[in-house]
């Protein structure tokens, strides 16, 4: 072996050494909890594991069904040897995605590698991701925008690959780009569309291998068909009727005046799509907040880092300016990329962008380069040492404040949307439930209100390792007069308390927030234990009344 | 009834404790003159009835009638910056005398009508004198003339500090939001709990963070969402948006075309100066002042039509002729019908029955 190469193969080992690092250090502490959708896809991908049925009982479900929502299966079934190996914990939940988040940086290496040719951009390209805040922030808990990242760049790279006509890149790319559908909702639009408008441009080489383009398109079909049948048949369609971009509070309060209703609405309707579509090119959601990992404020962090304001303007000017390989796939890349979500009526969402790193960290890495070139064209050596270092300072004060976010800021900002509190408060219940004949939970909890709703159940099933066959079989109540909703099966009840009513239950634990357990009407003896958010709020109460 | 603006007492007067406002002449200014400087300054880019373009846009944008409605003041300012614009054009193109003339004549109205204006028509000035756009040989008269003439207006200054200071934070709110300190102060907070102030009060300062949201800032001015959709709204409740957004296409090509050449790179790039006015302002984007910057936009795009229209035998250059065509008329279409029927709602769901508002 060369010794280029060995060199080569040492810093990317040390580049993807230190992506591991940043997605697997503290990782079951940073976030500070699983999230309602890490523990739903956990009990799942627990419950299949165990009895080759999801909680429902459903056989190898191609769709999971959730509370109120259908999420898409492949995460759960990302997550099943990972509990096999590791056991149904926190860590077990969380490897996958921080593994794939990993991979992403020595494959992104072997992808630019194959396009740029160049081994500076390469090498820069997968440094960038690898200490990328975006990629780092969604890898360090189960979220399917990572997954889906991930199998788009594969799907894309072999596709590129496949125009030159082996049938092996083509199975191999429609392969990644019809799995990505079943890992995360904005897929769904995003691969059907990119594959059309890349077929288009790529007309005349589609042409020329008619049979390696006939692999791709029916491998594709056959393998897309089972979503087509769940979206149709099994309610993942419903998802999207509930997210549209009609649906809209902005638009129907602000805009349309009045609800969504007919096809009059439609031009308004459009010119809010574009104002929509446009605003993900918004410079403080690239760079200042979009990552949403802090309370609201000015500065946070976006999906790029501030110091590379100027590698992406650079960039975009090298990526037109040159010839470049697949150009044009790039830009549908890009452009049908934001489609998506753009046509939801959630926020801007960073996560389910992910999939559209491999562009921007590609434009970063030009600009890099560009820019790179550029310095070393300036003559004074003390005016090019002055650039220098004063980029190098601005690059350590950024990483310094994205660090301080992700490891102080965030875990106290946004340990509530994370549900903080109920894993300790579960493994009370674990420790003490002998000694009492029913243990109600309130799912409603939140600081500054009870107006978070929690799916406190899923904690009890997963932290309790709640046998799932039993779970699937056993008699579970879904309802009870009086009771806006009301959850029970075994020992453990989930509804509203009323603690004026409440309080005269005997044997009973109760397991609320301070807004449902009022601490001021106790008695004494009553609270057992107050569990804390990492920010100091008091989160739960344990209660039995005496 | 329309909305409008509370006005805004003058410079001048409210240093000398009178009352002076430009009410009515945004009325006159904005369809009148306004219109016929954008014409002159054309006719030095772009030939004969090309040069009809950018008024074109100009007119048929709803960014100019909104503020023009609601009495901005900023429209008077923004005559009075395309008269300096026009007068910049004029030394370039030779005529210094006449050039020299209007330059003085509108910066000294500008300069003692707005505190704002006091500092922003030297500073470019300067930021002109020094990327050379324009020679201090040409217009060495006009800045003696200036400094001489500008004496008296600082003299009342010196005298008036306090309600100078007073006016001049009335128009310069840059750092007046207090989200930021407030932001500053959370991150510290946390730092000190997990024992990491020193990293924190190198990297989360004042000065940091101040320099950062500059930054956002003037980087926001610049977006296309910002002018092309009604992301920031005209008068903070209107669907319409400032330009229409079928233009969005013309001004990418038209963009794009001018950064390949340098020395429109230069010009664009020291032209971004007149989106201070709007960066200093409270809000993210102040499209009121940003209507400053307006005429910049309106050549941008007029030069990438032009230049789509002469590549039209080329089949994506017509396509994006039509689609641009397509999307202003259904959009211009679209705006007429939805001002008559909701825009007066909207302002009502937005500030109720009053319908005097306070300019940003």
């Amino acid at each position: 072996m060369k010794k280029n190469t060995l060199i080569l193969i040492f810093i990317m080992a040390a580049v993807t050494f230190l992506g591991g690092f940043l997605r697997f250090y503290k990782i079951t502490q940073n976030p500070p909890s699983l999230t309602g959708d890490e523990i739903s896809f956990a009990y799942s991908a627990y419950s299949i594991l165990k009895t080759g049925k999801d909680e429902h009982g459903k056989f190898l479900p191609l769709t999971l069904e959730a509370v109120g929502d259908y999420k898409n299966p492949l995460p759960a079934y990302l997550m099943i040897p990972s509990i096999k190996m590791f056991g149904l914990t926190d860590f077990a939940v969380r490897f996958p995605n921080a593994l794939l988040g990993t991979v992403s940086i020595p494959i992104f290496f072997m992808f630019l590698l194959d396009i740029f040719k160049k081994k500076k951009i390469a090498l820069l390209g997968s440094f960038f991701l690898s200490i990328s805040a975006w990629h780092i922030f969604y890898s360090r808990f189960a979220y399917e925008g990572i997954t889906a990242g991930l199998f788009i760049l594969l799907g894309i790279w072999f596709f590129t690959k496949m125009l030159n006509g082996k049938i092996i890149w083509a199975i191999l790319s429609s392969f990644f780009l019809t799995l990505t559908m079943y890992t995360a909702p904005a897929p769904r639009l995003f691969v059907p569309i990119f594959v059309a408008l890349a077929i288009i441009v790529s007309l005349p080489k589609f042409k020329k291998n008619l049979k390696t383009s006939g692999v791709f398109i029916i491998t594709c079909i056959v393998l897309g068909l089972p979503m087509v049948y769940s979206t149709l048949f099994q309610g993942s369609g419903t998802r999207f009727n509930m997210v549209f971009i009609s649906h809209d509070i902005e638009f129907s309060r602000y805009v349309l005046l009045k609800y969504f209703s007919s096809v009059s609405d439609l031009p308004l309707l459009f010119f809010f799509w574009i104002k929509r579509y446009l605003s993900y090119f918004n410079p403080s959601f690239i760079f200042f907040n979009g990552l949403e990992a802090t309370a609201p404020g000015p500065i946070g962090l976006g999906i790029l880092y501030v110091f590379e304001i100027p590698l992406l303007i650079a960039g975009i000017t090298s990526f037109i300016k040159n010839k470049i390989q697949f150009k044009e796939l790039f830009f549908i890349w890009i452009f049908a990329g934001i489609l998506p979500d753009s046509i939801t009526n959630n926020q801007k969402h960073t996560g389910r962008l992910l999939y559209l790193f491999p562009v921007l960290i590609i434009l970063t890495a030009l600009g890099a380069i560009e820019l790179y070139n550029l310095l070393i064209k300036v003559k004074k050596i003390y005016l090019k040492l002055t650039i220098a270092s004063l980029f190098g300072i601005i690059v350590l004060l950024v990483l310094t404040h994205a660090f301080l976010i992700i490891s102080a800021d965030f875990p106290r900002d946004k340990g509530e949307s994370f549900d903080e509190g109920l894993r300790e408060a579960v493994y009370y219940v674990q420790v003490n439930r002998d000694k009492y004949k029913e243990i109600v939970f309130d799912p409603a909890r939140g600081v500054a209100a009870p107006n978070i709703i929690t799916n406190s159940f899923l904690y009890v099933l997963f932290y309790t390792k709640y046998d799932p066959l039993t779970y699937q079989t056993e008699q579970k109540i879904t309802s009870m007069p009086g009771y806006e909703s009301y959850y029970k099966f075994g020992k453990y009840t989930f509804r509203h308390i009323d603690w004026q009513k409440d309080q005269y239950e005997k044997d009973v634990l109760f397991i609320g927030s301070p807004w449902s357990l009022p601490e001021k009407d106790f008695k004494n003896g009553e609270l057992l234990k107050k569990i804390y958010l990492t920010n100091g709020s008091a989160a739960f109460f344990i209660v039995s009344p005496k | 009834m329309f909305p409008h603006y509370i006005p805004q007492n003058l410079l001048f007067a409210e240093l000398l404790h009178k009352m002076v406002y430009i009410e009515d002449a945004p009325y006159i200014l904005f369809p009148l003159f306004s219109p016929i400087l954008i014409w002159l300054i054309s006719k030095k880019i772009f030939k004969g009835f090309l040069a009809l373009i950018p008024l074109l846009i100009f007119l048929i944008s709803p960014w100019g009638w909104y503020l023009a409605i609601a009495h901005s003041f900023y429209i008077f300012m923004f005559f009075l910056t395309l008269i300096i614009i026009y007068a910049i054009v004029l030394v370039r193109s030779g005529s210094v005398i006449f050039g020299n003339v209007l330059l003085v004549l509108a910066s000294l109205i500008a300069m003692y009508c707005s505190s704002l204006f006091l500092v922003f028509v030297p500073l470019s000035l300067i930021i002109l004198l020094i990327t050379k756009i324009v020679s201090i040989k040409d217009v060495k008269t006009a800045v003696v003339l200036l400094v001489i003439l500008t004496l008296p207006l600082l003299f009342i200054i010196n005298k008036e500090k306090a309600n100078f200071k007073n006016e001049f934070s009335n128009e310069v709110k840059i750092f007046s939001d207090p989200s930021l300190l407030n932001s500053i102060n959370r991150y510290q907070g946390a730092a000190a709990q997990t024992g990491l102030i020193n990293l924190s009060r190198i990297s989360e300062n004042k000065y940091l963070f101040f320099t950062e949201y500059s930054l956002l800032k003037y980087a926001s001015q610049l977006v296309p969402e910002t002018v092309f959709t009604p992301q920031y709204k005209l008068l903070g409740f209107s669907f319409s948006p400032p330009i229409f957004m079928g233009f969005a296409i013309p001004f990418i090509y038209g963009l794009y075309l001018a950064l390949k050449k340098s020395g429109l790179q230069r010009l664009l790039f020291v032209s971004s100066i007149l989106t201070v006015p709007s960066i200093l302002a409270n809000e993210t984007v102040a499209l009121n002042r940003l209507i400053l910057f307006s005429p910049v936009i309106f050549i941008l795009i007029s030069y990438g039509l032009i230049v789509l229209y002469n590549k039209r035998e080329n089949v994506l250059s017509r396509n994006f002729l039509i689609l641009t065509l397509f999307l202003v008329i259904f959009q211009l279409i679209i705006t007429v019908s939805d001002i008559r029927t909701r825009e007066g709602q909207r302002f009502v769901q937005y500030f109720g029955n009053k319908y005097e508002i306070t300019e940003p």
